[in-house]
């Protein structure tokens, strides 16, 4: 039960073996199989996350969230998702046609890429990069430039101011976010996951090593993902529009549900730096690695649903002025603890 | 400062993630109506006298009456036709009935599919099924089911009272007062609080007027 | 080492790429070219196990200089106003078509006739070399990068005030 996606693997390896195909058929078919099982994975998480969401958002403020849809309200997604599938699909006349089908298509991609990296469990980790965590930084690139595009594409004054705050929110947090992390690679020495995890593992987690990069690093990655309180390009729904808007049905949809699927890398990704992966006494690893995300996840929501949002100057002033000197105080002092305890030593 | 507004408000979120929901889930639970609450209306075929001041009062023109002599040459209502989808619920014409043959019933689940269904004539007595229909359901509910122990059953519908007379500018203030409370003995007990109350500031009010 | 059909993949990804950019006649798409160029550049160096160059490729020419290139389009305005034609071809095509064919065929020559190294295996600690070579051996050139980018950000920040009168 331990290594359970590794049994499944050579479940399948010695399945395809004993059909009569050779061994290196076996194992492409099984990293095929690990692809979309990974597909999978992330759509029923982000179905969850969808449906926790609105239930944590109904309990926050005293109410019931969807209670009808099915026993507690599981299949309100699903009905939204039919809704929004039977919308009427237009391009606006003005719109940039090829760009403005093709955002919705690309936002989803790189943050499925990330999964890759992502280790799943002891030893079970799509591609055990050697540059793990640097990976996750350059695909977060990817989806900065893909939001401006999105904000370009419809051809509409909300539209692009939204996608330029994005582009200028999520360019700025990357400084933060990359430099709290620096503190947890130079005491591991290595970029890949699996050794900080293992670093973890014998030496205690990295949130009470590193309580500093901790608060640094959640605070850069609620703005880089977007998120409450830092949702100006999303949010101003509420006030213009943000860089969803003129996206109706299954486009919105995909950009909706990438935003989640971006929350659960994020949160996945502090549980494996942050809170030790997949060390756990009795559950198995990948339980652990589970439960630990969620609770990232259930923090983020209560901190969406409890902090109004940051106005735009206010963001910039705090990105610049307040978290890249923490964090590069943070490298510092982390360098220089570990140089006088190497030389004490 | 350093943070510490924001761990407050984020454990007064917390609290109010584990308090219990308000929500109203209708139509399992019904709403706790207050008594003078306006919904649909209730016609008294018997008391209707034939007007038409409560015609005359719509805003909107919403009531249609016809009437004609009978044999004694008394006025008799044969068709009383509201176009409820051009209502306001304003109330004027339940002020304007002299003798109070148009009242306000609770019912407030109207609403129907085909816009033909929102005209009601009230002389045949149709409409107010409904409004039997909706209250033997608000009965029922509180009856069977309540949600915390409220020890009275139903709200019933309480008509405002009548104030007290003004008394005569050279009787003594304080004393006569609290007499001339009206006593509504079908009341319930809280109902008939604050309408004992009303008369009793009025004439606490006009006893200051009376003293300055 | 490099599997073959890899590489033409990757090398067909970039030509494909560099030339969608130079022949869109769309300024913005030009752009999202490039960065379908980039990515394939960053697939080649996949391709030879250079995992770290190919994760910093993306981070810099994707995730910082396409960006800066997308908002310099966007914040600056065609004079026709019209985006499709903000990147016509050129009036002397054929001139700089024979100038551009001789280049390359230049540089072929060239390079055929270069003593290469031979390839080497690349290192398993690929990520600590590269570290120990920027901080240890060159770490002067390194510190020499840093203070000419700040100089070039303090530059565009001067550049880029608003004039205050003083």
């Amino acid at each position: 039960m331990d290594n359970l996606f590794i049994n499944i693997g050579h479940w399948i390896v010695n399945l395809v073996m004993s059909l009569g195909g050779s061994e290196t058929l076996g194992i492409w078919i099984m990293r095929i199989c690990c692809a979309v099982g990974i597909l999978i994975f992330l759509l029923i998480n982000v179905i969850i996350l969808v449906y926790l969401e609105r239930k944590i958002s109904g309990f926050i403020q005293e109410r019931l969230g969807p209670n009808r849809c099915g026993p507690f309200g599981i299949f309100q997604l699903f009905m939204d998702i039919l809704k929004l599938v039977s919308k009427n699909t237009f391009v606006p006349g003005a719109a940039d046609y090829w760009i403005y089908c093709l955002v919705p298509i690309v936002v989803f991609i790189p943050t499925m890429m990330i999964f890759g990296i992502m280790p799943l469990g002891e030893g079970m980790t799509v591609y055990d990069s050697p540059v793990g965590l640097l990976y996750y930084f350059a695909v977060s690139a990817l989806t900065t430039l893909i939001l401006l595009m999105s904000g370009w594409a419809a051809n509409n004054k909300y539209n692009l101011m939204g996608g330029m705050r994005a582009a200028a929110q999520m360019i700025s947090y990357e400084i933060p976010l990359i430099f709290s992390i620096i503190g947890i690679v130079m005491m591991t020495g290595s970029l890949n996951l699996n050794d900080i995890v293992y670093n973890q593992v014998d030496h205690g987690w990295f949130i009470w090593r590193q309580p500093l990069a901790f608060i640094v690093f959640s605070i850069a990655a609620t703005a880089e993902i977007n998120r409450n309180p830092f949702d100006l390009p999303e949010g101003e729904q509420e006030l213009t529009a943000g860089y969803q808007t003129e996206y109706s049905g299954m486009r919105f949809a995909f950009m909706y549900l990438g935003e989640y699927v971006a929350l659960f890398a994020m949160c996945w990704l502090a549980a494996v730096l942050f809170l030790g992966g997949w060390d756990g006494p009795i559950l198995p690893g990948w339980l652990w690695l589970f439960i630990k995300s969620y609770v990232f996840v259930l923090l983020n929501m209560w901190v969406r649903w409890t902090f109004p949002r940051i106005r735009v100057d206010h963001m910039m002033k705090f990105n610049w002025k307040v978290l890249i000197p923490l964090a590069i105080a943070n490298m510092v002092v982390t360098g220089v603890v570990i140089k006088a305890v190497q030389f004490l030593a | 400062m350093f943070g510490s507004g924001l761990i407050k408000g984020l454990s007064v979120t917390g609290k109010h993630w584990f308090r219990r929901e308000f929500t109203e889930q209708w139509p399992e639970q019904r709403p706790d109506l207050p008594p003078a609450s306006q919904g649909f209306f209730d016609y008294d075929l018997s008391k209707c006298i034939g007007c038409g001041l409560c015609e005359r009062a719509c805003p909107n023109h919403v009531i249609k009456m016809t009437t004609e002599k009978n044999d004694e040459g008394k006025k008799v209502v044969t068709s009383y036709v509201m176009e409820v989808q051009y209502c306001l619920f304003c109330g004027m014409c339940v002020e304007a009935c002299p003798p109070k043959a148009l009242t306000n019933a609770n019912n407030f689940e109207i609403a129907c599919y085909h816009r033909e269904n929102t005209n009601f004539d009230f002389a045949t007595g149709e409409p107010q099924k409904l409004n039997e229909a909706f209250n033997k359901i608000q009965a029922d509910y509180w009856n069977k089911k309540r949600p915390e122990g409220n020890p009275i059953g139903m709200p019933e519908p309480v008509k405002p009272p009548r104030p007290a007379p003004k008394p005569k500018p050279a009787a003594p203030a304080e004393g006569a007062k609290p007499a001339t409370a009206p006593a509504k003995p079908a009341a319930p007990a809280e109902a008939a609080a604050p309408a004992a109350k009303a008369p009793e500031t009025a004439a606490d009010k006009e006893g200051k007027g009376a003293d300055e | 080492m490099i599997s073959p059909v890899l590489f033409y993949l990757m090398a067909f990804v970039v030509i494909f790429g560099a030339l969608m950019m130079v022949v869109n006649k769309n300024i913005l798409y030009s752009a999202i070219s490039m960065v379908i160029c980039f990515l394939g550049v960053a697939g080649i160096f996949a391709t030879m196990q250079l995992s770290f160059f190919a994760v910093v490729q993306i981070m810099v020419y994707v995730g910082a200089i396409t960006i800066l290139i997308v908002f310099a389009i966007m914040l600056t305005r065609h004079p026709k106003g019209d985006l499709e034609t903000t990147n016509p071809f050129s009036k002397n095509v054929v001139g700089a078509g024979v100038v551009a064919v001789g280049l390359a065929f230049a540089m072929s020559v060239i390079i055929r006739g270069l003593n290469m190294l031979e390839p080497q295996p690349i290192a398993e600690d690929l990520m600590q070399q590269v570290g120990i070579a920027m901080f240890g051996t060159y770490v002067l050139p390194v510190e020499l990068v840093a203070v000419l980018l700040l100089v070039g950000m303090l530059g565009a920040i001067v550049i880029g005030k608003e004039d205050d009168g003083q």
